[in-house]
């Protein structure tokens, strides 16, 4: 078994959209999805977030029309044969000039989005070669340094969507040692088929972090559990979920059975709250989990202080 | 005579410019599209190479 080391994760910066992760160098195009400061391919300090470089090419392409349109004043201006001509040339080029540049104010969020879809597309080559740098570099981070490797894997997870790199952070989530002060994550995780090490995880997270446990890993679980069971730790792991579960009614409504089996390898705090649950829940049976309860109640807790103390 | 030749080429230059601005506006995509299509874009030879 893998020694666990401590460590203490980078606060991971979560941004609304995927997009908002990825830059690009001014000097050289290269894109990275990383946080480094100079651009790992020309290693200038020319890294913009990849929104602010479409929105400085939107201003320029903005910009170049004003001036095309001053020079057509301008044009007007010198061609006019009176001073009556020339002020209304000017008069009449800066209004329109001036027209443009409030239209082009009204438009420039639009046309900022337009030309980030465009650059996207246009430079879909480039920004995959960045990827494939970011890729790089955690590979040559992992034999040196394995938080730095899951760091960088956490990032580039934002956009690289396939179960081997979710495989490649559980391995190294994994390697660590997990506290409930660390920036974990769950559901991103979860893979399309079973992996024993995605079960230890979620069986370690269930037990640190039990608000983590939603849904979606409780269905995970639900689907693979017979492959759990034959894991050494596999009913631990199941009692840990069930114990994460019972923090919720709703989970208890949606999952009574999956609880059910596991409810008397409960440890007492869960199973405290579970008892809880049934007991403010009179009406609720929930397929025979009230029975369970009150049968686990009366081997295990019946003289129990806390327990007594709750009725 | 040229000199207003040039300011209604110039009256034409800007008012078709802002109807391209408005025709694209229309046609914006959202924040949720540019991040499909970023997705979709290195995903697609990510699933390859994955």
């Amino acid at each position: 078994m893998v020694k666990k080391r401590p460590v203490q994760l980078k606060p991971y910066t979560k941004t609304r959209y995927a997009y908002e992760k990825l830059r690009v160098c001014k000097n050289c195009h290269q894109y990275t999805i990383l946080w480094e400061d100079t651009c790992a391919s020309c290693g200038k300090h020319s890294l913009v977030p990849i929104m602010d470089y479409a929105q400085a090419r939107t201003r320029r392409s903005m910009l170049n029309v004003k001036l095309i349109s001053l020079l057509m004043t301008l044009i007007a201006i010198l061609l006019s044969p009176t001073v009556m001509q020339m002020i209304i040339s000017l008069v009449v080029g800066i209004v329109l000039t001036g027209l443009l540049w409030k239209v082009q104010q009204k438009m420039l969020p639009s046309e900022t989005f337009r030309k980030l879809n465009q650059l996207m597309n246009s430079t879909a080559q480039n920004i995959r070669a960045g990827i494939e740098l970011n890729r790089g570099t955690a590979s040559a981070a992992l034999k040196e340094d394995e938080k730095l490797t899951y760091e960088i894997l956490r990032e580039m997870a934002t956009v690289v969507h396939n179960d081997r790199i979710r495989l490649q952070q559980v391995v190294l989530l994994q390697t660590f040692v997990l506290r409930k002060d660390m920036d974990l994550e769950l559901e991103p995780l979860l893979l399309k088929d079973f992996d024993q090490e995605l079960a230890a995880y979620i069986g370690e997270i269930a037990k640190i972090k039990r608000d983590m446990i939603k849904t979606k890993t409780i269905q995970y679980v639900l689907n693979y559990e017979s492959h759990i069971l034959m894991m050494p730790q596999g009913k631990q792991i199941l009692a840990s979920v069930v114990g994460a579960c019972v923090r919720l009614k709703k989970y208890v409504d949606t999952y009574p059975d999956f609880i059910h089996r596991y409810a008397i390898l409960l440890p007492k705090d869960r199973f405290l709250r579970l008892y809880q649950l049934v007991r403010r829940n009179p009406s609720s049976n929930w397929n025979g989990l009230r029975d369970e309860v009150s049968s686990i109640y009366h081997e295990k807790y019946r003289w129990d202080p806390d327990f007594q103390n709750w009725d | 005579m040229i000199a207003y030749g040039c300011l209604g080429v110039l009256f034409l230059f800007i008012g078709i410019k802002c109807i391209a601005y408005f025709s694209h506006r229309k046609n914006t995509p959202s924040s949720e599209d540019l991040d499909q299509t970023l997705i979709s874009i290195i995903n697609q030879t990510g699933e390859h190479h994955g």
